[in-house]
């Protein structure tokens, strides 16, 4: 039995209050780059106040809705981003959303391993079957990081974004939690019986 | 086809509005099968009441007002007043011109060329009246009559979701088509 699980070697996940996530969610949205990345809807640029309200409320749900940690760098322990499972069925699949909206921590594996963190979550904690998720055609960066994360391409649905004058799939990728645990398990000491 | 040509009535069936007083019977009818809402997707079926089916329809018609996301019909046949199914174009994301559809036949209303009419004049709302570049449809592996359906009118396999399904004893991968507006053209009719 491990028990620190929400700690890796770069970042770990974090609990924050609605304002500290507000700040930063209002602030990153202003990065357009990195709303067209994470969102197929365009990007409203909600105040603080606007995005406190709404997490008051979503963080207050119990059992949760949504599973929503903050990523913090552990150098500094900077809150560099987002990750969250939702949308959870009966059927233990879940979507994941993440995000890092400091650029000076992109392309460094910060993402990569809180996504492997949260895999850890969804499968070891909350005992779920699958975990899925979609991303951009413009996004190889994502496509990497996912796949160095455990997950597999599903699929491609054509022409789901237009963006600069320009059509873009949207890919979908998925881990099963067999799977994740061929190539992760040891890593984690877990024991392949708890499938 | 042009303005004159009727974008709600077919050759057998018309696409009309909610009858909050008669249609949530027929729908609580339906509803005590769980065929229908096992073949649409992964949501648990369960039987309902028309009292609880006339507020999810009260709820949704406030939703289609303040979101502008969806368009939902009943279809009747041309001469009858009765329910034999219902359609939705949802999620729709006007930036991007793309959609969601389903639709459902009532289980004693089946095989009789009324999905394949409503299932046309859906396809022309959504291309020749919203302007949409694509619709997707997702659907259970399970679902061959589904699948063989929507194959028909031109859609094409797009994603294989793993095992999303856990139904009977063992898990369903989730299938999702797409059909794009070019594609539709050529089958127009």
């Amino acid at each position: 039995m491990i028990n620190n699980i929400f700690h890796g070697k770069l970042v770990r996940l974090s609990a924050e209050n609605p304002e500290t996530y507000a700040e930063h969610f209002s602030r990153w949205w202003h990065d357009s780059e990195y709303g067209r990345l994470l969102d197929l809807a365009p990007g409203a640029l909600f105040s603080p106040k606007r995005v406190k309200e709404w997490l008051e409320k979503e963080l207050e749900k119990d059992p949760p809705e949504m599973w929503l940690f903050g990523i913090r760098a552990l150098e500094d322990d900077k809150l560099i981003g987002f990750v969250d499972l939702s949308g959870a069925t009966p059927h233990g699949d879940t979507f994941v959303g993440i995000g890092i909206g400091e650029r000076a921590y992109w392309g460094k594996g910060y993402g990569t391993e809180a996504m492997k963190l949260v895999l850890r979550f969804a499968f070891a904690e909350l005992g779920l079957h699958r975990v899925s998720l979609d991303v951009f055609e413009y996004n190889p960066r994502g496509v990497k990081s996912y796949e160095k994360a455990g997950f597999r391409m599903e699929g491609r649905v054509r022409e789901m974004i237009l963006r600069d004058g320009q059509r873009s799939d949207v890919f979908f990728m998925g881990v099963l939690r067999e799977d994740w645990l061929k190539q992760f398990g040891a890593e984690y000491q877990l024991e392949s019986n708890i499938s | 086809m042009d303005i004159a040509t009727s974008l709600y009535t077919g050759k057998l069936v018309r696409l009309t509005r909610i009858e909050l007083e008669k249609d949530p019977e027929t729908l609580a009818v339906w509803s005590k099968e769980a065929t229908l809402a096992r073949m649409l997707n992964e949501t648990p079926a369960r039987p309902l009441a028309s009292e609880q089916i006339k507020k999810r329809l009260e709820s949704m018609e406030k939703e289609i007002d303040e979101k502008h996301e969806m368009f939902y019909f009943h279809i009747r046949p041309l001469e009858e007043e009765k329910l034999v199914g219902w359609g939705k174009i949802y999620w729709i994301l006007w930036p991007s011109q793309i959609a969601n559809f389903q639709m459902a036949i009532g289980p004693s209303e089946q095989n009789k060329g009324y999905g394949a009419d409503a299932f046309r004049l859906f396809l022309r709302l959504a291309f020749d009246e919203l302007n949409l570049n694509r619709l997707s449809v997702s659907l259970p592996e399970y679902n061959i009559q589904g699948i063989k359906f929507v194959k028909k009118f031109g859609f094409s396999e797009e994603v294989r979701r793993r095992e999303v399904i856990f139904r009977d004893g063992r898990r369903w991968d989730s299938l999702h088509f797409g059909l794009l507006r070019s594609e539709w053209s050529v089958n127009h009719d």
